[in-house]
């Protein structure tokens, strides 16, 4: 027998018996359902993560703070520690800065391909130019290079421009400020006040106004919800500028850097800034994020276990299935072996009718939980609903890479299935199979 | 009777070729180990000539079903040699003999064996579906086999709403329709009454005239009796060899004296 009429002879034997096939396709069905669903979800989620993830930065992002620092950052988190021991050599969370020499240092480590001073900047309000209600505004600044933002419109921030400031707004002041859409905020003007410290302490008109162009609106997301505003470095730089206005440049401290760096050597660079001076530790995004991932794929683990099983189940049901077909069919297969069918195709028919079960299974699993992901992505979406505020977060991706490896699963598990009663099919002797009783 | 007009006319037969289709020597088969062995056939010899009817006759549990199934290389001997088409068949394996019996072998059973929800047609192609031919070719060869036994016009009628006699005769459309060598009959009357028997003999005896080298394991002493050739088993050896017909016995007498020249 030809492949292609092994194929059709299968599935047209699936047939002979339609609510036994049935009922061990809807066993298959529930499982892949379960499991496609499942994976369709973490590929959504997973998807929306990146997207936030490179809001704050890309993988190469780091943000360094001294190591003393960060370890008392750690014991006071982690361990709970309310009262850490002092550290001669690192000194306090409080003192401790970044030197220029060890900043320099820094940059000459391997895989730094760019590292910047990090400014807190010191911002009262912002308001649409000409407006009059004013809002409370904080501002910071990573070189764009670093970061891939989930924007809804516009464009990223332009760091090589040292006259033109620019700014981001997310899609929570359009309202605020008067604007429709994220379109309409589009290259309109707003003024942020920035509180010029030493001027503020003899006087109270201590506010320089500077305006900046809004450039993009950022997508909401979970992890951008603190609120800060991505600007540009130009505008970062005139900001730090007015801020510490006669103050002299050696009473600056730098307590915090940001980088990109390259994300292969991220291990190198961490062990080559814990030798530089006192020592320096950095953040990464993944740092950041994990946590988060860890939470949904703890949660997703958990439904493919369910899964797992449904399919287990479902593949003693496939084994029952061929069971019966190979004792029925008995006749049948003593006939096509005298009529010089091999046994190795005898085999096979049977196993091309496991992987068939397992295929349609499958099949039938996508398309319901195609339906149901992206009806529950309709729903979760309209207004009011949970998934409102984000409109950037599909909950479900189906994409090849998702599906087909769950589908080629399935049809291994349903062909392991089938091995048995295959085999018990192709060792059957033509003469005990034709002998009449 | 319309067969012994047949058989009347054995000048129309193709005339035998010197060589045996099927050779068997000294075979044995048994069944079993040691103390609760069963000796199903012992020191069989037989040849079978080109275009030869025979007919196996014996009670049942004789062995003529094991000789059958033997000579079909659907079992193996447990001693002796089975020659089939100058092959020693003892030697052939997996691909090779289901290759064989593909293409030489036609079967035709008592209880017709057939897929029961498969239309006729589909029923008759399936020795054509197996041996690799082309949809369009096996269709073909498979109305032309359903011609033969006049029911081309059940083409497309599920196989299990025809009557008895109908069944058999697409059975036997499937025996032919890779047009082989030998058939092989067992008991192919058996299920019949016997009006449609008869046309099941017809048209088995037509394929024998043509050419076609016919097998048919029986108890039935009337079916035999058509037969260029009985061969009688008893408790597995064979007791009495037959040849009843002027015109059999003629071929005969020239094939012997060849065997005398050798």
């Amino acid at each position: 027998m030809k492949t292609s009429d092994l194929i059709t002879t299968a599935n047209k034997n699936l047939l002979r018996n339609k609510v036994r096939t049935f009922l061990t396709i809807l066993a298959i069905f529930v499982g892949s359902f379960t499991i496609i669903l499942n994976s369709a979800i973490n590929a959504g989620v997973n998807d929306f993560i990146d997207k936030q993830v490179s809001s704050i930065g890309g993988d190469g992002f780091i943000e360094v703070m001294p190591a003393a620092a960060s370890e008392q950052v750690a014991a006071m988190m982690q361990s709970g520690e309310k009262v850490t021991e002092y550290n001669e050599k690192t000194g306090s969370m409080m003192s401790a800065v970044i030197s220029d020499e060890d900043f320099e240092a820094m940059k000459k480590v391997d895989g730094v391909k760019n590292l910047e001073v990090f400014h807190v900047l010191t911002t009262e309000w912002m308001r649409l130019e000409g407006a009059e209600k004013k809002y409370n505004v904080s501002l910071e600044y990573f070189p764009a290079s670093t970061m891939n933002v989930d924007l809804s419109a516009g464009r990223m921030t332009d760091d090589e421009t040292e006259t033109e400031y620019e700014i981001i707004i997310n899609e929570d002041w359009l309202k605020p400020l008067g604007l429709g859409s994220a379109e309409d905020a589009l290259n309109k003007t707003v003024e942020i006040t920035a509180k010029q410290t030493l001027k503020c302490y003899t006087s109270s008109d201590c506010l320089a106004i500077v305006k900046a162009k809004i450039v993009g609106v950022q997508a909401p997301g979970v992890l951008t919800m603190d609120g800060d505003l991505h600007i540009n470095r130009a505008l970062d730089a005139r900001l730090y500028e007015l801020i510490n206005e006669g103050i002299p440049e050696e009473q600056l401290a730098t307590v915090f850097a940001v980088g990109d760096v390259d994300p292969a050597k991220i291990e190198d660079i961490r062990a080559a800034f814990k030798e530089i001076g006192s020592g320096y530790n950095f953040i990464t995004v993944d740092d950041t994020v994990g946590m988060i991932r860890t939470f949904f794929d703890v949660i997703l683990a958990v439904f493919n276990i369910f899964g797992i099983i449904a399919l287990i189940a479902a593949a003693i049901g496939i084994i029952n299935t061929l069971f019966m077909s190979v004792q029925e069919r008995t006749r049948e297969i003593g006939l096509m072996k005298a009529l010089g069918m091999s046994r190795l195709k005898i085999f096979l028919s049977f196993s091309i009718e496991a992987i068939s079960l397992g295929f349609w299974g499958s099949i039938f699993g996508i398309a319901a939980s195609m339906i149901i992901g992206y009806s529950a992505n309709t729903v979760l979406h309209a207004e009011g609903g949970f998934l409102s505020p984000f409109p950037t977060f599909n909950l479900v991706s189906f994409t090849p890479e998702v599906i087909i490896p769950i589908v080629i699963m399935i049809m291994l598990i349903a062909f392991i299935a089938g091995t048995a009663p295959a085999l018990k099919a192709a060792k059957k002797d033509p003469i005990d199979a034709l002998r009449y009783e | 009777m319309k067969t012994s007009n047949l058989k009347a006319t054995p000048a129309g037969k193709k005339v035998a070729e010197s060589f045996p289709v099927i050779e068997v020597s000294h075979l044995s088969k048994t069944y079993g180990k040691k103390s609760t062995a069963f000796k199903a056939l012992d020191n069989i010899n037989l040849k079978i000539f080109p275009g030869e009817s025979v007919a196996i006759i014996g009670k049942s549990g004789s062995g003529k079903s094991t000789l059958m199934h033997l000579m079909a290389l659907l079992d193996k001997p447990t001693s002796g040699t089975i020659k089939v088409l100058g092959i020693n068949a003892n030697k052939l394996k997996g691909k090779k003999l289901n290759r064989l019996r593909n293409k030489y072998f036609g079967f035709v059973f008592q209880q017709f064996f057939m897929n029961a929800n498969d239309s006729v047609l589909e029923n008759v192609l399936l020795p054509l579906k197996i041996g690799k031919i082309s949809r369009f070719k096996r269709k073909k060869l498979a109305l032309k086999a359903l011609d033969i036994v006049d029911l081309e016009n059940k083409a497309k009628n599920k196989a299990t709403n025809l009557s008895g006699g109908q069944k058999q005769r697409v059975c036997i459309a499937r025996a032919i329709v890779n047009n082989p060598k030998i058939i092989f009959a067992d008991e192919p009357t058996g299920n019949l009454d016997s009006g449609t028997g008869k046309k099941i003999i017809d048209l088995l005896f037509g394929l024998n005239k043509k050419g076609t080298t016919l097998i048919i394991v029986t108890h039935d002493e009337d079916l035999a009796a058509l037969c260029d050739r009985q061969i009688r088993i008893v408790d597995g050896e064979i007791v009495k060899e037959s040849k009843q017909k002027a015109g059999y016995i003629r071929r005969t007498a020239i094939r012997e004296g060849m065997k005398e020249d050798r």
